[in-house]
Order: C-alpha cells, then structure tokens, then sequence
C-alpha cells in the first residue's frame, strides 16, 4: 500500500502537521495500490456455497465509495445483496428479484449513495443505508405487472437527474417498451416510451445487453420473429432509448435468453463484443457483426477497461488476458499478473478488518482462497473501476456446513490492477 | 431556529439600549476612504480593536456606546490609552433577485427565481476592557442551516421484516452565527489571541468579509474546499508593520465537509460522528503595503500585490451510532493565493487541492481548484463609479475515483452610487451573470442576480 492510502499516523504533532500541511501545498499525490497489491480486506457476509463455486458476481462501488457485493446465479431465481459501507460497517440481506427462472444478471450502475442491479426480470435499487426496493414492479397507472427484459447496464448519474434505459413489457404487451427511467430514488419513473422495431415483430427475446458509459449508448443482441423468419441483430440505442444502428448477427446459432455471459462491453471506438456461453466471440459496430473463435486462450468473459476491450480466461492453467483491438483483432494470450500476484497473496494468511457491526475488530483468514472459478479477476464480468488503476476483488475465508447448505466467509478488497 | 433568534433579538435590544450602556455617542465618520491595511492598524489611524471582526478591520462603526471618561476611564485616557467601546454596532443588507436556467434538468428544476442568495448581517463588537475585544456576527443567509426534512424506514431486506431509519437533509433559511469570538490583543503587541466561532483563514477568499466580496458570492472553487464557520482558536500575528499576517489555529473541523459517508449524521446506519481536531495556518505577505479590502481599488492606488499560503490538517476517527470507531482518516487541504491592485485594476488568483484518506478504503478523495478574477474601477463622477468584474474557475473533484469537472464563469457590473463615502461600497448595485457547467456530465446552469448592497 502506498503511503497516500495508509492508515493515518495519530501521532502527528501540531508543529510536524504543519510542516505537512504547507508541505503538501504543492504535492500530487495519485496514490494507488500496486499491482496484484491487496488493500484493506473487509469481512463482508456468509453467502452460500464453498469456493471454487460460491455464486457471487464482482463488486462495485458508487461515488461515495460504499461497495455493494452481488450473490446468486443467473441460473437460479435466488438473489442476496449487501452493501459495505465506505465510513464502516455492513447491511446486507436483501434479496429482491422477479420471475422463477433467472436470478442477478448484473450491476446497472451506480449514483451517490446507491446503485442498481438486474435480476430476473426486476431492476432493483439499492441505498448505501442498505434499503433495497424494486423499481417499477407495477405500472402506477394500471397496476398491472411491468418486466424488466433488458436494462441498459449504465446509469447516467448527473447533477439534476438520474437515468438508465431499458426494455419494459406491461403483462398486456406483446413486445417490449424502450423507456428512459428517471431514477430519482424515491419516486421512479418510466419516460419517453418507445415501441419496440419493427411493427410486426414477436416473441422478442433478449440475447446479450451492455452499454458504454463514453459513447453513451445501450447495446443489445435480440431476436425476435417477423413473419415467419427469425431474426437476430445486434442493436445501439441512445441515452434517450431511440434505436440508433440495427445490424443482422450472422449465423447466431443457438444462443438461449441472456445468453451471453455478463454484458457485452464496446471500447472507445464503438466495437462492442460479447461472448457466449459455448465461447464464441461476437464482434460488432455500426457496420456489421462478425463471430471470432478464441484460440490459444480458454475464455471465460469480456472486459472493458480504460476504453479498451479485452478477453479473459485461462492459458495453460493460468490466468490469461487478449486484446481486442479497435479493427477487431484478437491478439495473442498475455500472462495476466494482476491475478497471479493475488494468488500469491492467497497463499499466505490474511488480515481482515471485521467491521460488519462495530466494533471493528481484526481477524484472519487463515487459508484465504478465491471464491469464484478459476482465478482472481477473472471473471464473466468486467472489473469495476473503483480507483485509479484499482478495482475491488472478493476472497473467501473459513466455509460452515456441508453440501447445498454450506456457506463461506468472504471479504471485500480494492486490488491494484492492470491490463498488459 | 427559536434559541437563537431570542439570542438575535436579545442582542438586538442590547445594543439598542445605548442609555444604559453609555452616555457618549460618537458621530458618524465622514472621513475619506479608509487607509490602507497597514495603516489601519495602526491604533491611533483607527486600527480594529481586539474586538472587532478581522475581515471588518478599518470597518467604521455607525453606532457605538462607549464607557464614561471619568476615573480610571479618564487617567487611560490622559495617558493615550484608547476609552473602552462596550458596543460598536454595525451589518449590512443585500437583498438580491434573479433567475437561474438549467436547461437538462427536470421541467420542475429548469426554471428557479426569486431572492437568490439574498443575505443580511448584524454585527456587534466592542472592546469592553483594556485587550479585551468581543464580536457577535449573525447572518440570515439562503443557505444557512441543514434542516432535517425526512425520516424514513429503511426496508435493509426487502421485505420489510428489517427496518430502520434513514434521514434526508436540506438547505433552509435560517440565522446563522458567521462569527462570535472573544479576543485579547496587547496594545504594544503584534500578536492576538482569538476564541469562539468563526471561518478559518484558510484562503484569501474565505477572510473577505461578506460585504467585501468582489461578487455576490465568494468562488465556486473556494465553496467547493472549504465553507461556514468553525469553533476554535487562532494565534494572530502581524509583523513588519502588518505586511505580514500569519495565524495559526486549532478548530473542531465540523465546518470541513468531507466525502459524504464521512460527514456526521449522512444517512449511513444508525449515524456517524467524526472527531478531530482541524489544524490550520495560513500566512500572506504584502511586501509594499495592504491590498484593498473590498477586491476593489477605488483609490487607483499604487502598485501592491499580495502572496499567501495556507493549509487545513485534520486527523480524525469516524464514529458508528453506537459510540465505537469506524474508521481512521486524514484530511489535508491546502491552498495559495495571489494578488495585485493598482491604478483601479484588482486581481486576486487562488490555487486549491485536497487529499483526503482513511485506513479503511484505499480510496483517496483528491480535488484540485484554482480562480481568478478581476475588476477595474472607472469614476463616472466625483460620487459615482462603476466597476465591471470578472471571474473564472475550475474544480475537479474525486480525482482518483470519479473525476467530475466543473467550470464557473462569471461577469458583473457593479454600480457604487455613493462612492464619495468613506466606504464607496457602502450603497452598491451589482448585476452578474454565471455560468456553471458540469463539463464531465455535460450540464450546465446560468443565472441572471441584481444585488442591492446597503451598509450601516
């Protein structure tokens, strides 16, 4: 840790503080974690499972810093939530989703103080003080049941007003809404409704979603039927939910509901990929799409960071990134030290900071491991940008129970990362 | 809100009561213009008593009650000594009207007008005894107080089987004490001792007094770092005939807001509190003699500029509702500053920065700021003059997490219609125009304020 980011020294004396504080009158101090470098873990909360397979999507964090940790499986219906707060201090529990099948999709975003997820067919938002509620679950006017079939995972969080895009179906229409919804945190609102394109089209099913908070634009991969053909696009839309590119994906195979795996991630240029479940690589922009098979690297998701896309997974056993360059070029797997260097950290005991209910108290993970399959940061998600060059990780400590009821121990930790 | 406007209203009638506190009125000052700072403080050119509110020094009083000459009041004074004032009384009024735009807001928020920034003063001071200086300034400011507006239950399972309360606070009108200080200053002594409440002297702009302020309101960027009043302590010094002026102090820090889960009672669980006392210094040079205390030159003086440092350190503890830590933290913030007057023209530049850190969350807090502005002051008559103003700005805050920028432009023209006074900024009519864009979010709001300015 550096030492911007250190504890504080309590024994600063007034003339010592001074000097500091002139001191630091012409310092710049952009104080981050090295890389694969563990800050202060924090014990968040059992959640069900025992590693390498507890259910549990990366963190993120809002402005304040507050983190919010997702569980569940996209799988299965169940949905837990918890929020850690920055100031100290852990409210979890809640676990609102909608709909029997499909469990958290993913973090829409974030504001101030809260930040948003997708489960099932259900937005939820959830408040740093750890109150959780659904957002629109009933049309205000009619009372008739209304579902999520895609939020745009980007939350434009500006000074006058909170908004997301997503595709709303009301239990009477047969296709979905593209609405802008006004998050304000008490009183949400679905505005500006437009009907799904084109006029004729049936059982819409969303395929893959995903945004870029830069080009402010939603993306979406969608079939639908027209007549009697079925058609499958890859689609843009604007901050205001207009339809602003449709191109068709060529030979989709078969790709079920949401399948695929986290969000489809656009670099700054506007080349949105995603990847399925059977691995395949889908590329797209305004000017087509294109599918790539990932060679020499076993791919586990897409990840956007610093405006630049990258394939992550595992190469001979070890965790591996690729660049996807703006003309769509895969390159070569790269050795991902981020991760290993965390493994190695894992290797030894942890400390970990207990503050779920004051007072804080400092424990240890003795055997500390990573929660989720197969390495650290490697996920189907893409990293949260929780500081400069620092994203947030979770590891797992001493597991209770046995079988379907065990549970594990994890914690919360920023990591400096890096991609090569 | 009731305990301290009995408080206003008792002090009101106090010095309202000048037959009981004192049998000699002095007359209103009809002098020229005020001296420069150096001079100023001078005792026998008018320099402040210890009492008297620092950003108000050369300030003049319009009423003041002060002690019998007789006895021991009449020995001080034979020997030179100054006759103790019990209550000098002055303020101000600055109602203002305007309208502010913000296009991308909702339609309710687009349009906002009325008395923005509307604010009046009242202020008491005296030196009662021999060193010993008193000032209570009360302020009734648009933005004054947080008032709790909502309290909620917090459903933390979503199914409402686990509660608890959250709270929502707003912006209200309301009194305010901008400044209630006790000081002791030796006659023969540069140096002063000052207790109780008032703004630390962190920047230039936050020790211009209300009515000295070049604009309506002090720099976005200076509100961004560091606004309000605090309760503590300052060591003042003035050497070198007052061309220097450093001050150290120690304050409760309850005016320094820091990340907003870091601010007491923000709606994390149950509440939090922060202690820890804020260490602040602050020194400024003016090597060819004091600037103009109203940022602007209405003596077309000499050339005199003015360099300055300061700094805020605060190490604290955060605290849960129920009374154990949270976390550990550091708040450093620092800023330096710049000015020149000369032949009418006053520019004033300023650099900010902070960096805030806590042993909790690797998460560093980190803004930077910087202003400038300027003005020139044109004679139309002998008791007419007018002024236009300028200024620009800039913030970045969360610099290490989520830069969010924000740029401020403001232009003015200021109208001082009795400018042959002995404070041409006693009556001034100000019109400004600002613009504040939100350059990471693409948002911006404009506002269109006239400003009446009346001291007494």
């Amino acid at each position: 840790m550096t030492r911007c980011t250190g504890v504080p020294r309590r024994s600063s004396r007034w003339p010592a503080a001074l000097v500091a504080g002139l001191a630091l009158a012409g310092t710049s101090c952009a104080s981050q974690l090295g890389e694969g470098t563990l800050g202060s873990a924090r014990a968040l909360a059992y959640v069900l499972g025992v590693p390498p397979n507890v259910q549990v999507l990366p963190p993120i964090s809002d402005r304040d810093g507050n983190v919010y940790v997702l569980a569940g499986s996209r799988k299965a219906p169940e949905t837990f939530s918890f929020v850690m707060n920055a100031g100290g201090g852990v409210s979890g529990g809640c676990n609102i989703g909608k709909g029997d099948r499909v469990g958290p999709v993913g973090w829409v975003g974030f504001a101030q103080s809260r930040a948003y997820y997708w489960a099932g067919a259900a937005l939820v938002q959830l408040r740093s003080s750890g109150d959780c509620r659904q957002i629109l679950d009933r049309d205000p006017g009619t009372g008739s049941a209304l579902f999520f079939r895609a939020v745009f995972p980007w939350v434009a969080d500006r000074p006058s007003r909170t908004t997301a895009v997503a595709l709303l179906q009301g239990s009477n229409d047969p296709t979905p809404l593209t609405v802008v919804l006004d998050l304000n945190p008490d009183r949400p609102v679905a505005t500006t409704p437009r009907p799904f394109e084109p006029a004729g089209a049936r059982n819409v099913v969303v395929l893959g979603a995903g945004a870029s908070a830069a080009l402010r634009r939603g993306f979406l991969v969608v079939s639908y039927q027209e007549g009697d053909a079925t058609r499958v696009e890859a689609r843009s839309y604007d901050e205001e939910g207009a339809l602003v590119t449709r191109v068709p994906v060529p030979d989709p195979g078969q790709i079920g509901p949401l399948g695929f795996v986290g969000f489809l991630q656009a670099n700054d240029a506007g080349l949105v990929a995603g990847l399925t479940e059977d691995k395949r690589l889908l590329l797209f922009d305004t000017s087509g799409a294109r599918w790539i098979a990932p060679r020499g690297l076993d791919p586990v998701g897409v990840h956007h960071w610093k405006g630049s896309l990258w394939l992550v997974g595992t190469a001979q056993d070890q965790p591996a990134v690729a660049a996807i360059a703006d003309n769509g070029a895969l390159g070569g797997p790269i050795a991902w030290d981020s991760s290993t260097r965390i493994l190695g950290t894992l290797s030894r005991p942890l400390d970990v900071t207990d503050d779920r209910v004051p007072p804080r108290r400092a424990t240890r993970f003795d055997a500390p491991r990573t929660p989720t399959a197969p390495f650290p940061l490697v996920t189907q998600h893409s990293s949260h940008p929780y500081a400069t060059d620092t994203t947030l990780t979770l590891v797992a400590g001493p597991s209770t129970g046995e079988g379907v009821g065990a549970f594990t121990l994890l914690a919360v930790a920023p990591v400096g990362v890096a991609y090569p | 809100m009731t305990r301290l406007a009995s408080v206003g209203s008792a002090l009101l009638v106090l010095a309202a009561s000048r037959p009981l506190l004192a049998q000699q009125v002095k007359p209103l000052p009809t002098a020229s213009p005020e001296a420069p700072e150096p001079e100023a403080r001078k005792p026998e050119a008018g320099k402040p008593e210890a009492g008297k509110p620092e950003e108000e020094a050369g300030a003049k009083p319009r009423v003041s009650a002060t002690a019998p000459a007789h006895g021991v009041d009449a020995t001080r004074q034979a020997s030179g000594e100054p006759a103790p004032v019990m209550v000098e009384l002055h303020g101000y009024v600055q109602p203002a009207f305007g309208a502010r735009f913000r296009p991308q807001a909702l339609p309710r928020d687009r349009w906002e007008y009325g008395g923005l920034s509307s604010r009046a003063g009242l202020i008491v001071s005296g030196t009662p005894a021999k060193d010993f200086g008193y000032v209570v300034h009360l302020s009734l400011d648009a933005r004054a107080l947080q008032v709790l507006t909502d309290v909620q239950l917090t459903n933390l399972d979503g199914r409402g089987t686990d509660l608890a309360l959250s709270r929502s606070y707003t912006p209200a009108t309301g009194t305010l004490f901008e400044e209630v200080s006790a000081s002791y200053k030796p006659l023969s002594s540069f140096v002063s001792l000052r207790l109780g409440a008032m703004r630390m002297p962190f920047t230039v702009a936050l020790r211009s007094a209300n009515t000295a302020l070049m604009f309506i309101g002090r720099p976005g960027p200076n509100e961004v770092f560091q606004s309000g009043s605090d309760l503590g302590g300052l060591v003042l010094a003035e050497p070198f005939e007052g061309k220097v002026r450093a001050s150290l102090g120690a304050f409760s820090g309850v005016s320094l807001q820091g990340p907003a889960q870091f601010t007491p009672g923000n709606n994390v669980r149950g509440g939090t509190s922060a202690r820890g006392l804020a260490w602040t210094a602050r020194v400024d040079a003016n090597p060819l003699g004091a600037l103009p205390q109203a940022e602007v030159d209405f003596d077309h003086g000499p050339v005199r500029f003015g360099l300055g440092v300061g700094g805020i350190l605060r190490n604290g503890t955060t605290f849960a509702g129920n009374g154990f830590e949270l976390t550990e933290f550091r708040d450093v913030r620092a800023s330096a500053s710049a000015r020149f007057s000369a032949v009418g023209v006053f520019l004033q530049a300023e650099v900010l920065r902070r960096l805030f850190t806590d042993n909790l969350s690797s998460r560093p807090a980190q803004s930077s700021g910087a202003y400038a502005q300027a003005s020139y002051y044109a004679p139309i008559t002998r008791g007419v003059g007018l002024a236009p103003l300028g200024r620009v700005g800039l913030t970045a805050e969360a610099e290490a997490t989520l830069p969010r920028k924000t740029t401020y432009v403001e232009a003015g023209l200021a109208l001082f219609p009795r400018a042959d006074q002995p404070k041409p900024e006693s009556v001034r009519v100000l019109v400004q125009y600002a613009l504040e864009r939100a350059t990471t979010d693409d948002e911006s709001a404009h506002s269109v304020i006239g400003q009446l300015q009346i001291l007494f």
